[in-house]
């Protein structure tokens, strides 16, 4: 009865100890998808490029100052800024709020000096006198101008974000210490109650798996049912940038879940050799012995 | 089935039913875990995610087609008026002291405002006895808005019916001012608005605003 | 936060009808109740909170659209979410809405995304200009609002104990695997 009882208690516990690698070994792999992916700076900006993010918002800027009511030609507008002037603004951005650096600020300074050249030489090729009301007027419409120039390379939320990878990055570190630790301790743990070692392995091939399955199901539910392309975000651009960051994160996923399985899958020759070796640990004293091939 | 069969099919179904016990229960704790942390963004997320990808496609287009009446129109039934929905060019707006003919829309976005003059979603079309708000840019349509002076007529061509509206005042108004409009009232006043100086370079955040009642036109009533 | 509300108030009334007809459907009884409950105030301490006119006559604009009826049980959904809108903020003792505390904001935002899903609704956010814009499900707008919406809190409890509760019981499994002498000497 004791030995029964005793298997239960070794099948429960080497269970539970499993499924806790299981999720150890998630979150690992997951945080790594992430810290690769979403929360990797070059990532997000070379995909951001294969959107065609920065010249589309050049554009954008560029239609929507010309739009502007502001008594000057559209043609005034022309190249007062490009698709290079944004990338780099852009870039510093997102750095900025990736970082953490609440100092970081836009310098509109140039452009602003561009936009009141242009406005004034206009003015004076056209003999128009620029009075006192004016002068504030121009200095609006100037400011305007910036202010549609910083809304728009300006990533809606990044501040946000940059403040939750920020977190993550804080815990990422630490956490894999920790993890992997943790898991080292788990495994001897298993293989001090598991009396053959190949049972033990078993177990880890277990954990391997589950983790394998929690990486791959979340994505391909996602990937399938792509309910990030029927996300309301305009204008196209941005919808088209979401979207490919959205399915590249998954598609990353995906990968470490395969690394998982493969990794499981690498064990299972082990498992064969340790049974066939009849890796055991040593029977305790108190124990009956024998050569009973009991777990 | 033999004894070694047997153990090989449990071993099997261990191999698949265990990583397929943790990943469930797995998913239910981080559910469980994470559900009050990311309930607030997922609703968010959820009121942007809808049935169809979205349609970039423009959202202008026109159901402006008046009809000639023989006889003069007292009203015009509810289920006769096609209601515009955003960027429907549905109506002429015409003021012929200063000269301005052009095409009236349902709103008054960026897109819209390039093409001629917008009605703000949040007035009223013709008709219905309550305030509309029409805007245009003083160096488009509405430059020649400033000719315009008390008594003038403003006409409003729909397809259900010709409205007047006889100028009453002008005025100009800081953008922010919202003492220069009463979308509340239950008078059909016509109130139209540009930016103010008119040929100023630059921009300001003055707006000149045209205030006209109706005189004529047929009211839309329900059954 | 103030705008967001309005216009998640006003598009409550946003119900979708395969549209058959080509003209105005105009206010229904239900509609008007729907309309003349928008309208009442909401009274918080001395101070009476009101819908916008903006808001509220692009909720009117939008029932009058063709095909757009509210029927009796449209109504009543309707109108429940109305009514647990209002408890919300009237339990939150705010006359202004900015300052509405993070549960709130929470809890109206939960009411919302049910509205929205009952009622077929989807917002649009365009980044390029920051407003945000109401469509149905057949793309016509509803109401367009031009703030961008603010985050929210969380609550991290329930994370924290579940946390703590699996370390608890890996702990567990130690003592009980030592005690039962599972572990090799």
């Amino acid at each position: 009865m004791k030995r029964k009882t005793q298997h239960i208690l070794r099948l429960i516990i080497s269970s539970f100890i499993a499924f806790i690698m299981a999720l150890l070994l998630f979150l690992l792999a997951a945080g790594s998808c992430l810290s690769v992916t979403i929360f990797n700076q070059d990532f997000v900006l070379k995909r951001l490029e294969k959107a065609n993010y920065y010249q589309k918002s050049a554009d954008t800027i560029l239609d929507q100052m010309k739009s502007l009511p502001g008594g000057v030609p559209a043609e005034i507008y022309d190249g007062v800024i490009d698709a290079d002037l944004v990338y780099k603004d852009i870039v510093n951005g997102v750095t900025a709020a990736f970082t953490g650096d609440s100092s970081y600020r836009l310098d509109l300074q140039p452009l602003k000096e561009d936009l009141m050249s242009r406005f004034t030489t206009y003015a004076a090729e056209n003999e128009l006198v620029i009075s006192d009301e004016s002068a504030e007027s121009l200095q609006t419409l100037v400011d305007t101008c910036t202010k549609l120039y910083r809304d728009q390379v300006t990533i809606p939320f990044v501040d946000t974000f940059g403040q939750i990878r920020m977190l993550f990055f804080k815990g990422y570190t630490i956490g894999i210490v920790v993890i992997v630790l943790l898991c080292a301790l788990l495994i001897l743990f298993l293989l001090s109650i598991r009396r053959f070692k190949h049972r033990a392995v078993r177990y880890l091939v277990y954990s391997l798996s589950g983790a394998a399955l929690m990486m791959s199901v979340f994505p391909i539910y996602i990937l399938m049912e792509r309910a990030y392309e029927r996300i309301h975000l305009s204008p196209q651009y941005v919808y088209d940038a979401f979207v490919d960051l959205v399915s590249s994160s998954m598609s990353a996923m995906l990968v470490g879940g395969a690394i998982l399985l493969a990794l499981a899958l690498a064990l299972l020759p082990l498992i064969h050799l340790l049974k066939k070796t009849g890796g055991q640990r040593k029977r305790s004293s108190s124990s009956p012995s024998g050569s009973q091939l009991k777990s | 089935m033999s004894f070694l069969k047997r153990k090989t099919l449990k071993k099997v179904m261990a191999y698949l039913g265990m990583p397929l016990l943790f990943s469930v229960v797995g998913y239910g704790l981080f559910y469980l875990a994470l559900s009050p942390l990311l309930s607030p963004a997922l609703s968010a997320l959820s009121m942007v995610i809808s049935n169809s990808r979205p349609d970039f496609s423009e959202d202008i287009h026109s159901i402006f087609s008046p009809q000639e009446h023989t006889e003069p129109v007292t009203s015009v039934k509810e289920e006769e008026v096609q209601m515009p929905k955003y960027g429907a060019h549905y109506a002429r707006f015409q003021i012929e002291i200063a000269g301005i003919d052009t095409n009236l829309y349902f709103g008054d976005g960026q897109e819209i405002l390039k093409k001629g003059i917008g009605q703000y979603m949040g007035s009223f079309i013709p008709g219905s006895g309550k305030p509309i708000m029409i805007s245009g840019h003083n160096n488009g349509v509405f430059h020649q808005l400033q000719r315009v002076s008390a008594g003038d007529i403003i006409t409003i061509t729909t397809n259900y019916g010709v409205y007047e509206y006889q100028v009453t005042d002008m005025g100009v108004f800081k953008a922010t001012d919202k003492s220069a409009y009463d979308l509340n009232q239950e008078k059909e006043q016509l109130i139209l608005y540009t930016c103010y100086p008119f040929n100023m370079l630059g921009l300001t955040d003055k707006r000149y605003f045209v205030y006209a009642d109706k005189v004529s036109g047929p009211p839309i009533v329900s059954e | 936060m103030k705008k967001v509300i309005a216009s998640i108030m006003s598009a409550l009334l946003a119900v979708t009808v395969s549209i058959t007809a080509f003209a105005a459907s105009g206010i229904n009884a239900n509609e008007q109740a729907i309309l003349d409950k928008l309208k009442a105030p909401i009274t918080v301490g001395d101070k009476n909170l009101t819908l916008p006119a903006e808001y509220y006559n692009q909720a009117e604009n939008y029932l009058k659209q063709d095909g757009v009826d509210v029927s009796d049980e449209q109504k009543a959904t309707i109108i429940t979410q109305i009514d647990e809108a209002v408890v919300i903020v009237k339990e939150s003792g705010v006359t202004d809405l900015n300052n509405l505390p993070a549960e709130a904001k929470n809890k109206l935002m939960a009411n919302a995304e049910k509205a929205a899903a009952a009622l077929d609704l989807t917002l649009t956010f365009d980044s390029s200009n920051k407003t945000l814009t109401v469509k149905d499900s057949n793309g016509t707008v509803v109401a367009k609002i031009e703030k961008v919406i603010k985050t929210t809190g969380a609550d991290t409890t329930v994370a924290v104990v579940t946390v703590v509760t699996l370390v608890s019981l890996l702990a567990g499994c130690a003592v009980v695997a030592r005690k039962s002498r599972l572990m090799a000497k």
